[in-house]
């Protein structure tokens, strides 16, 4: 397992998202602000899975609203 | 001569089958499925733009807003389909009783002009671009007339941009965008070959893009859903659309039959122009019930193929929204609890299942009619939850039942987990 920085995770959902890097903030709201859908949501744990030679836990995804949980999502699996 | 106008559309109800409003609360995904319900329909935007500048425009969604029977309107246009239809009325009937002028349009309406004439002082049947100005005229001059029917079918490309800035932004950020109008394939429980005729027809790219840009000027991340009842039937036009929406940057869902997974250029262009989802009218999996639904059998001839052809799409990471209807004179409990199977054995990235709904307007109505068959239930539960006829092989309460149950398998925690595992592995492939 890798070590991650919350600036890897931002870059992912910018990539994903195309969404500029500038607006991805911890607080902001995946749907209703970044417009990101449940697919998309599912490519981004799968670049994190694959970057970071993890498995997270599918059902955890519906619970993720906002970019931080993203990164909570990360911290629970990485510590 | 103009005036202040309000475009309603009437408060719409998912459902008023009680235990089916529970199972739709306790669903993990549910405020991502209303949301998906819960666009602003096109009609009244174009019909917003329609109207010369020097009117006052109100927008009024009772979804989410009180109207004031008492505001001054100098005439109010309602839209509603059949679902909405019985409030609608009550709207129309509240209005005139306060003197102010009424008209009634979409797709209701259009079939059944003399039942909403009861109700609104105007009809308007048909197509908006066809009567909405003459309506306006007939106002101005204090003449409206009871019904309003095109003397021509109505020229897409000279429709004009919807009105989006009207939406609220902050309630709405699933937008429509029209490119094509119409359907050749005339399905037994479709109305739209009814009003729109086999006619097909599209705008020209230009007046789509350019729709497209108004949006994108107005949402910071809209999800763009084409409203289009198959935006792939003219396969070359829809692959000069799809090219062009490469460099938009946008996330969009399209409506299509399953012959697209055929089209390998088109889905490699979808892909790369950010096509999120393509929702497809299966309908059954039952050969029977597809051999009924078109002359053309259409649906029939790809059935043996569904599962090939989904998987194709969506390894692309391109989602399928399957639509299927239940209730139909081959289903059974039997083949009800297939559909639960073919959905979960294909990971279908979404559902939309629905039960047979005769409306008014349909062959299925016809047939149903002929046979005695239609229970005597308003126009509120025509909304695709609830049964309003006798089926052919269960009892109304047995397919009620059956479909409650199908809704709490394909949209149950364990089957969402699974769909979701299937998808974070494709993804994983895709890279």
């Amino acid at each position: 397992m890798e070590r991650y920085s919350r600036d890897d995770i931002f870059d992912i959902i910018s990539e994903i998202s195309r969404i500029d890097r500038s607006e991805i903030t911890p607080e902001v709201l995946i749907r209703e602000e970044l417009g990101i859908d449940s697919l998309q949501a599912m490519a981004i744990v799968a670049r994190l899975e694959k970057r970071f030679s993890i498995r997270l836990d599918e059902s955890k995804l519906f619970e993720v609203a906002t970019v931080g949980d993203f990164v909570r999502l990360l911290q629970e699996k990485l510590g | 001569m103009s005036g202040r106008i309000a475009f309603i559309n009437p408060k719409g109800q998912q459902t008023t089958d009680p235990e089916f409003a529970r199972i739709l609360g306790t669903m993990i995904n549910s405020k991502s499925y209303r949301q998906a319900y819960s666009g602003f329909g096109l009609s009244l935007l174009i019909l917003a733009a329609l109207t010369p500048e020097d009117w006052d425009r109100e927008l009024i969604d009772e979804n989410y807003q009180r109207i004031d029977f008492d505001r001054p309107f100098g005439l109010v246009a309602v839209t509603a389909n059949t679902q909405q239809a019985t409030r609608a009325y009550q709207i129309g009937e509240e209005f005139g009783r306060r003197g102010v002028p009424t008209v009634l349009g979409g797709i209701h309406a259009t079939v059944l002009p003399e039942e909403a004439g009861e109700h609104f002082q105007s009809v308007a049947v048909g197509e908006a671009e066809s009567v909405w100005p003459r309506i306006l005229k007939d106002w101005e001059h204090g003449d409206l007339k009871p019904f309003y029917r095109p003397e021509a079918p109505a020229d897409l490309s000279a429709s004009p941009p919807p009105r989006y800035e009207l939406l609220d932004r902050e309630r709405y950020n699933t937008i429509w965008v029209q490119a094509t109008r119409g359907c050749p394939y005339d399905c037994s429980f479709c109305v739209a070959s009814k009003i729109f005729g086999r006619r097909y027809q599209v705008r020209p790219i230009e007046q789509v893009l350019r729709d497209i840009e108004r949006v994108k000027a107005l949402w910071k991340s809209p999800n763009i859903s084409f409203a289009d009842d198959n935006l792939f039937v003219r396969r070359q036009y829809a692959r000069d659309l799809i090219r062009e929406l490469k460099g938009l940057n946008i996330r969009y869902l399209v409506q299509s039959d399953i012959s697209i997974a055929e089209d390998d250029e088109l889905l490699k262009s979808l892909q790369e122009s950010n096509c999120g989802m393509i929702f497809i009218g299966f309908e059954s999996v039952s050969a029977e019930a597809l051999k009924g639904i078109n002359k053309k059998r259409t649906k029939y001839q790809y059935l043996a193929r569904y599962s090939s052809l989904i998987q194709k799409i969506q390894t692309m990471g391109i989602g399928v929204y399957g639509a299927f209807i239940i209730g139909f004179d081959q289903d059974t409990p039997e083949t009800i609890e297939r559909l639960g199977d073919f959905i979960a054995s294909n990971h279908l990235y979404a559902s939309q299942i629905t039960i047979l709904t005769p409306y008014p307007g349909s062959r299925v109505r016809e047939a149903l009619a002929a046979e005695g068959r239609l229970l005597a239930r308003d126009w509120s539960h025509y909304n695709c939850t609830e049964v309003t006829f006798v089926p052919r092989q269960l009892t109304p309460d047995q397919l009620q039942q059956a479909y409650n149950r199908l809704h709490q398998r394909v949209y149950g925690p364990e089957q969402l987990k699974r769909s979701s595992r299937y998808f974070i592995d494709i993804f994983k492939r895709l890279g």
